[in-house]
């Protein structure tokens, strides 16, 4: 297990490297002059040497992706030209916005939809069944903006229940901030429930016909506590790799449904700055999206090892 | 082989979800492409003094904030959706499929390579790339389009190496080599083919996630830009007036949740049918 | 009186109807055979008294039970809503597939464990689980291991321990040695024997294999397509069988008389194989030195042209790994092949093209055999890639040839492999291995998934084939019977090695190596 844990965040780190230096190259080297991509064509020679002079970009660029790389580490980003505050202060600012919204969209969507896929395919071809996946192709259709749009109109703008946008920080006023992020977190919450849904009755349905199933009704077990039992366990396996691919879109659709409800989050910095042509802001903001990405699909390969006793024992995974 | 696709094709008609999807896809693919030769009112004239204009004999579903038909923009906007959509599918089967085909093929440490650029990319959401794109080359609709496409790439590599790994244990495979066929001859003559099928379903549901995909990048402003119109960029337009109008971003989000619910019916129903399994009544094996 | 007891049990999926009135009786302590080929209906006996029938079944009839007391279950109520108590209490059950049977996630003991709780709590101890696991021979040890840690006949003994845990009455087994190797199908059929008769307990058995049921069961009942054909005592139905039906299977467990041959060997060998050896280096983490698992260590032989050589084995011995090496499918860690003037292996590298047309090969799975989206015709024609010199005409006489002799027509080569039979697609790869006239043939358990009406008919064409072209075959199978009736010379492999050689008739009249002599007793045939 323990040569399991460090094989696989070997990976994690050269996964992050790689990607690290793919935005390098892209956002930094690529462009050709970064400076003046910063401060356009019209800039005079003066003010462009003053900037490079000033980010340090009259160094080499490997000099400047090994700075970077320490200033991840370090937690030193430099200075936003455009914001004028230290870029890592900013990503930390939003984070506190983007993390509770994706992950709660995650246990939300995890909430709602491995019940609800669980009794459908206990009620397999029944009208329950029926109801709740056609349900669910509806969910699955449905672009979470779009719904996020409808509940501002039916929540906040007719019933008045719950702020239409906007963002208080967590440290003014919780409760505020807890509010603002209800509407944001269902919108991102439901489209994901319904994948949930579906793939754990899928998975489970599968399940369900495997010969340990006959074997444990052979026992005595009636149908329902056989897969309660026998089922379920062995079912989620499918799921949580789902889940693992699922949050790539919720890290997505947090940047997404930001804009719908007026949020200061990862996604409002990376567009400020692409349009200030922030690049120092913007490939920081990417790293931490990528970095996000990576580490929840790395803890969901540990949790599939801690569920399934076979992966323990394979070779080179 | 014809025979044989109209068999397949009508066998699946009696799968109740393919043939909803199937219709419904099918309309809506008519719809956007009949767009690139005549919509009811041209969708580039601005004409204010009609904007917001109820629905009407002359504008079935109203007008917009610039006073186009909104008829017009649902047409021309499928079309684009479904364009970049297509293209990225198409993006992601020549480059996946073939990596997916060499991976199972070859084995080793190509194999595992090609694993590894996999688990990468599937790191890179669409949005991510598309912000990289559009730092640099601003954005477009074929922002979009490259930026779904790569990551279609590793989902087409992924579905064709499994597929193809499960027909390299067959036996025809061993009886190839023995005929003397290279890895790719065996590739394109047996193992295509018969993951084929497979590959259909997934490009279904890429389509799906295509469209779904284009709408929200163009929404945010990283995807199509005016004065082309989008499914997504109609959504984007109409978000000012959204209380005031709603069926101003009502129509084309039905627009798109109809497109993916038939490409995703369609989906299911070719799955289920070629999964023979799962189209047998639940229950055991009665084999004995 | 009787334990359990079938009356004009029917079943029916839509219209198809797959058991028909079917009258089947087992006393208490009786141990009951089963027998039939697939489809046949009897694992839906078995599912029938288990009440665990697909929801969709159609059934009418009686069944009857008189465990504690006597109860008649009128079968049309069977189903999830039906109060039936037996289930792993009076009535055990052991399954097929030792794979799947298990749930991958749980513990072997907590597995047996759930049976306890169930039907016997006073007895839910670690003692308990222990004496179960060793009563199938298992050390206590097991009970702390997952399923994927245990072989297929130590899972098989799991599920055994599983069904005996109830304490049953009745153990209904089905099919469940059939996907274990002969040795260890051996050990599990003399197990449940030895169990049955301790424990006093009946014992419903069901198999397509006459040999295992004959050793087991003093009472078969023979289904065919849903109807019983026959049924009596064992002895009887074994050596005076009414039906033809039963005559058939009755003489396809019998071995057979090996025919004359007449043709003669060359002096100078055809192959020759030195030291040839297959390894698979597995490592479990990066930093670790790859640890070599040796699938053939040094195998070392001769092949004469016009010979046929038996290689047989226990399953995992090499067998196939040292066929797929000489065939050139698998690479070489060590050693070389001579063949036909040609030299390939370890050193010399693959095998080279102009070699390639002299063997072929003919797989055991006649379904796995054809790509199913490609006509028999291009199938049949995909050797000739190695034969670029041929013109068009000469290609086609080459098919014409190889599908005529093998006994099949050229027109159904328009056809896709689906439409055609298990024993035509055997043919039919018997073909696709002449069309290039080779000098070697290897043969992977060329009749091990056929029924056995039809393994005769095949081993026949085989033995016509050498008679006309005088190729030489390497003839791989576990079935002793097989190669004793169709081989000159024979090999023994175990753990990779070749650990016995000679003469047929030698090696199994007199057997000098230990698995020797263990495959031998290990096999079930009716003798008589």
């Amino acid at each position: 297990m323990v040569g399991y844990l460090i094989q696989r965040l070997l990976g994690v780190a050269l996964t992050l490297l790689v990607a690290a230096a793919l935005i390098f190259f892209l956002l930094d080297v690529l462009p050709g002059d970064p400076a003046r991509f910063m401060l356009g064509i019209n800039a005079s020679d003066e003010s462009l040497a003053a900037l490079r002079q000033q980010l340090g970009l009259d160094q080499p660029a490997i000099i400047r992706f090994g700075q970077w790389l320490t200033g991840l580490m370090t937690g030193d980003l430099g200075m936003s030209a455009s914001q004028r505050a230290p870029i890592a202060e900013l990503i930390l600012d939003r984070m506190q916005l983007s993390l509770p919204l994706a992950f709660g969209a995650l246990i939300l969507s995890t909430l709602i939809g491995l019940p609800l896929g669980i009794f459908a395919a206990q009620h397999q071809g029944k009208p329950g069944d029926a109801g709740l996946m056609g349900l669910a192709q509806i969910g699955i259709a449905i672009p979470n903006f779009w719904f996020a749009m409808l509940l501002v109109v039916v929540f906040a703008v007719t019933l008045k229940w719950l702020p239409p946008g906007g963002f208080v920080p967590w440290a003014e006023n919780p409760s505020a901030a807890f509010r603002a992020l209800i509407l944001p977190t269902i919108a991102l919450a439901l489209p994901q429930a319904a994948i949930l849904a579906r793939v754990m009755r899928t998975s489970l349905v599968d399940v369900a016909r495997q010969d340990f199933i006959r074997t444990a009704r052979a026992k005595g077990l009636s149908k329902s506590q056989a897969l309660w039992r026998h089922g379920v366990r062995n079912a989620l396996l499918p799921v949580l790799t789902i889940m693992g691919l699922q949050f790539a879109f919720l890290i997505a659709g947090t940047i997404i449904v930001e804009n719908v409800f007026y949020l200061p989050g990862l996604g409002r910095l990376t567009f400020t700055a692409i349009s200030a042509r922030d690049l120092f802001v913007v490939r920081s903001a990417l790293l931490v999206l990528v970095g996000l990405v990576v580490i929840i699909m790395f803890l969901v390969d540990l949790l599939y090892a801690l569920v399934d006793p076979r992966l323990k024992k394979r070779a080179t995974p | 082989m014809s025979t044989r696709l109209l068999k397949a094709f009508s066998s699946n008609f009696a799968h109740p979800s393919f043939a909803i999807g199937f219709c419904v896809s099918l309309i809506l693919v008519a719809f956007a492409l009949l767009s690139l030769v005549w919509t009811p009112h041209a969708t580039d004239i601005v004409n204010v003094a009609n904007r917001f204009a109820a629905p009407s004999g002359n504008h079935w579903f109203g007008t917009d904030f610039f006073g186009r038909d909104i008829l017009s923009m649902l047409m021309a906007g499928a079309l684009t959706s479904l364009r970049v959509a297509v293209l990225a599918v198409a993006i992601g089967m020549v480059i996946g499929v073939p990596l997916g085909l060499l991976a199972a093929g070859h084995g080793g440490w190509l194999e595992r390579l090609i694993l590894r650029f996999n688990d990468f990319v599937f790191a890179f959401p669409a949005i991510i790339t598309a912000i990289i794109i559009t730092t640099l080359f601003g954005p477009s609709a074929i922002n979009a389009m490259i930026a779904i496409g790569i990551f279609n790439i590793p989902v087409f590599a992924r579905v064709a190496r499994g597929g193809a790994l499960s027909i390299w244990t067959l036996d025809y495979v061993d009886a190839a080599r023995l005929s003397g066929l290279r890895v790719w001859q065996i590739s394109v003559r047996h193992v295509l083919p018969n993951i084929l099928s497979l590959l259909i379903v997934q490009a279904t549901i890429q389509l799906s996630l295509g469209i779904l995909a284009e709408a929200g990048l163009s929404y945010i402003g990283l995807g199509t830009q005016p004065p082309e119109t989008s499914l997504g960029l109609m959504l984007k337009e109409a978000q000012s007036f959204f209380l005031a109008y709603p069926m101003q971003a009502i129509w084309p989000g039905v627009t798109i949740i109809a497109f993916v619910m038939g490409l995703n019916l369609m989906g299911d129903g070719l799955r289920d049918q070629m999964d023979p399994k799962l189209s047998k009544a639940g229950g055991m094996n009665v084999t004995g | 009186m009787s334990l359990a007891k079938l009356e004009q049990l029917t079943v029916r999926f839509g219209d198809r109807e797959v058991l028909s009135r079917l009258d089947l009786e087992i006393q208490p302590g009786a141990q009951v055979g089963l027998v039939g080929e697939s489809g046949s209906g009897k694992s839906l006996t078995a599912l029938t008294l288990m009440n665990l029938l697909p929801e969709r079944a159609e059934v009418s009839g009686e069944i009857g039970f008189s465990f504690d007391q006597r109860t008649k279950i009128d079968a049309a109520q069977l189903g999830e809503d039906l109060n039936f108590p037996y289930r792993g209490a009076q009535i055990g059950m052991v399954f097929q597939e030792p794979m799947t049977a298990l749930n991958p996630l749980m513990r072997t003991g907590d597995q047996i464990g759930e049976v306890l709780a169930l039907h016997r709590p006073e007895n839910n101890t670690k003692a308990h689980i222990e004496a179960l696991l060793a009563e199938v021979d298992l050390p206590a040890h097991m009970r702390t291991r997952y399923p994927h840690e245990l072989s297929g006949g130590q899972r098989q003994r799991v599920g055994l321990a599983m069904a005996l845990a109830g304490e049953p009455a009745l153990l209904i087994a089905d099919e469940p040695t059939s996907a274990l190797d002969m040795i260890t199908q051996r050990g599990v059929i003399d197990l449940i024997k030895r169990i049955a008769r301790e424990r006093k307990m009946a014992l419903l058995f069901i198999s397509h294999d006459l040999g295992a049921v004959a050793a087991l069961c003093d009472q078969i009942y023979v289904l065919e397509k849903g109807k019983l054909v026959e049924h009596g005592p064992s002895q009887a139905i074994l050596q005076s069988p009414q039906q033809a039906y039963t005559k058939r299977l009755v003489a396809a467990a019998k071995p057979t008389p090996r025919p004359a041959f007449t043709r003669t060997k060359s002096a100078t060998p055809l192959l020759q194989v030195n030291g040839l050896t297959r390894q698979f280096r597995q490592r479990r983490w990066l930093w670790q030195r790859p640890s070599p698992v040796t699938a053939v260590d040094a195998a070392t032989f001769e092949l004469h042209a016009g010979e046929t050589l038996g290689l047989v084995g226990p399953s995992g011995c090499g067998k196939t790994s040292l066929s797929r090496m000489i065939a050139g499918l698998d690479p070489a860690q060590a050693g070389e092949v001579h063949f036909d003037g040609h030299r390939f292996g370890h050193k010399q590298g693959s095998m080279p093209r102009a070699a390639r047309r002299e063997i072929s090969m003919v797989f055991q799975d006649p379904f796995g055999s054809f790509d199913p989206r490609m006509r028999m015709r291009d199938a049949l024609f995909e050797p000739l890639h190695l034969m670029p010199e041929l013109s068009a005409e000469q290609r086609q006489e080459r098919v014409t040839e190889a599908i005529e002799r093998v006994g099949l027509s050229t027109d159904m080569l328009g056809r896709y492999p689906h439409a055609f039979s298990g024993g035509q697609r055997q043919r039919l790869a018997i073909a696709r291995a002449m069309v290039l006239k080779p000098k070697l043939m290897i043969l992977d358990e060329p009749v091990s998934a056929l029924d056995v009406s039809i393994r005769g008919d095949v081993l026949a064409l085989l033995h016509d084939l050498q008679e006309k072209f005088g190729m030489a075959y390497l003839f791989i199978s576990h079935d002793l019977d097989v190669v004793r009736t169709v081989t000159d010379r024979v090999m023994v492999m175990n753990h990779g090695q070749i650990v016995e050689r000679g003469k047929v008739d030698d090696v199994f009249d007199r057997p000098q190596a230990e698995i020797t002599k263990k495959l031998l007793d290990a096999r079930l045939t009716i003798l008589g």
